[in-house]
């Protein structure tokens, strides 16, 4: 369990895992909100997994399958609460 | 032919269990009256044999009834993602009923102008069709007429549908399930969404076939589909090997009971021997590889017993070689072209390659490279042609590189995959620009008018592209640019080289 979760740790662990299991480019991480699932995304369901398998291993986190959801997986932001979560329990 | 094999099912063991639903189970008698509801009211629409529907629904009991119905009336059926975003492939087939929730019927009806009859289905609710309890009054029995359209490239390149009879698609199922031993008292998982023919074949016809259950989940979710592995004693699993992988990721902590599995088939994309050893390690069962499924028809290689990263034998019931450039076979040890060996195939197979879209001469060329042992075991090597392996779907360069090329800021566009796990791809574009535009708005482009494994994960944007001296635009160079900036890093050297390439 970690006491004091670090963000900017977190964003720099993330980014990569984004770019090599989604295939996300630099400038689209740029944006500060990003549509990682849904219409618009272009990540299909296999890519949502690989990314979830690939947080699961980098955080030591487990992450439920009621926790894949537009909330947590639409946007860049929503993503980093949820490892946050996962990370202070 | 199989809406009379799914009678034939439900007078021989009316309550034995067809579909295991989430929120649904069904009898073998229960299945033929909802797929006889169906073909029921398809009839009472006019329709006449040939004439295809779209359909656009998750995995669940009513997309099974639903295409059951229509084979009843051979109706060939379009299996498309529920997204209802649809090729020009399927809008030129012409469909004219289209099936699935309100979203998906929206974007159907407005990409195809033939449809003439909408029929909705909704979560929990089922079907938007009149439960009838009429037997169904025809005298046609659909053998040689088409019941299912698969999407494939063909030998142009440019993705079309091609049709399959119900002969075909029974004889299918039946060598498969055949060659796994798959009995009545079996329980299959499905793996897979229902827009490809594995999935049709192995999901939804492989029952009636056979006689054995199957257990069916609307969406993907690996804790649920875990659970009901052990809930509903599973018995076989045929599925992608990014099934597998998914499994492999569960935490230890978590009960993943698969005791009551007796066989697990990876298909669809070569299986990494890492994940089959993993796989081995944690829960004591080999998965054996399948090769060479619908778009090989019939061919296929299976490796029932051979070391666990092999394929199958050179030697099984469709014969193959290892090819060299010269399209003569290579020994033991060398990488060639797999191919298989038409005159060594069963005799009533060989009329059905005759016009084969793969064949040329004496071969069945599958655009995959391999190699052998001595004893005569295959091994898949890598690919030889352009086709794009997503999570075990596949996607056509030509056909991502035509919904760029529509966009009114785009000159030219090449897509390729790139290798990111294992033998998994993701989607990649380099566009050569005619006006300005931005990468996020061509990944939205593409989503619009593309399921969603099918989408560029990376585009790239230049103001030309490269030729060779051919004037031709260089795949290879591309690929290799792009593998270099993603192994390298976007804003290093390998950015430079893309630069320079380019």
């Amino acid at each position: 369990m970690a006491e004091n979760v670090d963000r900017e740790d977190i964003i720099s662990r993330l980014k990569p895992l984004l770019l090599e299991s989604v295939g996300l480019s630099e400038r689209s991480l740029a944006a500060s909100d990003l549509a990682l699932v849904g219409e618009e995304s272009g990540v299909d369901s296999v890519g949502v997994l690989r990314l979830v398998m690939a947080l699961e291993q980098e955080f030591a986190i487990v992450i439920e399958d009621a926790d894949i959801n537009p909330v947590n997986f639409q946007t860049l932001s929503g993503l980093l609460m949820l490892i946050e979560r996962k990370m202070i329990r | 032919m199989l809406y009379q094999l799914l009678t034939e099912r439900a007078r021989q063991d009316p309550g034995h269990l067809a579909i295991i639903g989430e929120n649904r189970t069904v009898t073998y008698a229960e299945l033929h009256a909802r797929a006889t509801d169906m073909a029921v009211h398809l009839q009472s629409l006019g329709l006449r044999a040939g004439q295809a529907i779209v359909l656009g629904m998750p995995p669940c009991v009513d997309f099974h009834a639903a295409m059951l119905g229509a084979a009843a009336m051979g109706l060939p059926s379009i299996t498309v993602l529920p997204s209802g975003k649809l090729s020009n492939a399927v809008v030129e087939a012409q469909p004219v009923v289209a099936i699935g929730d309100r979203r998906f019927l929206s974007g159907a009806s407005e990409r195809c102008p033939s449809l003439r009859h909408l029929i909705g289905w909704q979560r929990g609710s089922g079907l938007g069709i009149p439960q009838s309890g009429k037997p169904l009054k025809r005298d046609t029995t659909f053998r040689k007429e088409n019941i299912l359209a698969v999407s494939s490239s063909g030998t142009t390149g440019e993705p079309r549908l091609y049709f399959r009879s119900a002969a075909m698609v029974v004889e299918r199922v039946e060598l498969r399930a055949q060659a796994h031993g798959i009995r009545a008292d079996d329980v299959l998982l499905a793996t897979r969404p229902y827009n490809s023919s594995a999935a049709i074949n192995n999901q939804v016809v492989t029952p009636i076939v056979t006689g054995c259950s199957v257990v069916v989940h609307e969406s993907f979710e690996r804790f649920k589909i875990v659970r009901s592995i052990s809930s509903s004693r599973v018995s076989v699993i045929l599925a992608a090997p990014f099934f597998y992988e998914t499994l492999l990721s569960l935490p230890h902590a978590v009960d993943c009971d698969l005791s009551s599995v007796r066989l697990c088939v990876a298909g669809g994309a070569p299986l990494a021997p890492s994940v089959a050893r993993q796989f081995q390690e944690r829960f004591g069962l080999i998965i054996r590889q399948w090769y060479a499924g619908s778009h090989m028809h019939p061919a296929f290689l299976y490796n029932a017993g051979g070391p666990p990263d092999c394929v199958g034998r050179l030697d099984g019931i469709f014969p193959a070689r290892i090819l060299g450039d010269n399209e003569q076979p290579l020994g033991s040890g060398e990488t060639g072209e797999i191919a298989f060996y038409l005159p060594g195939f069963p005799e009533k197979w060989k009329p059905s390659v005759e016009g084969h879209p793969h064949r040329r001469g004496a071969y069945l060329y599958t655009g995959d490279l391999g190699r052998t042992d001595e004893a005569g075991h295959v091994y898949v090597a890598g690919r030889k042609s352009a086709i794009i392996k997503v999570g075990g779907n596949r996607v056509e360069p030509a056909e991502v590189e035509d919904v760029l090329r529509r966009h009114p800021n785009v000159k030219q566009a090449v897509v390729f995959g790139t290798q990111v796990e294992h033998a998994d791809e993701i989607v990649e574009a380099v566009v050569e620009a005619s006006g300005a535009v931005e990468e996020g708005e061509l990944l939205k482009y593409c989503a619009r008018q593309l399921d969603s494994f099918k989408c560029p994960r990376r585009i790239t944007i230049k103001t030309s592209l490269g030729r060779t001296e051919h004037g031709k635009i260089s795949r290879v160079l591309l690929e290799w640019a792009a593998w270099s900036a993603l192994f390298f890093g976007s804003d290093s050297l390998a950015s430079a080289l893309l630069a320079g390439v380019l």
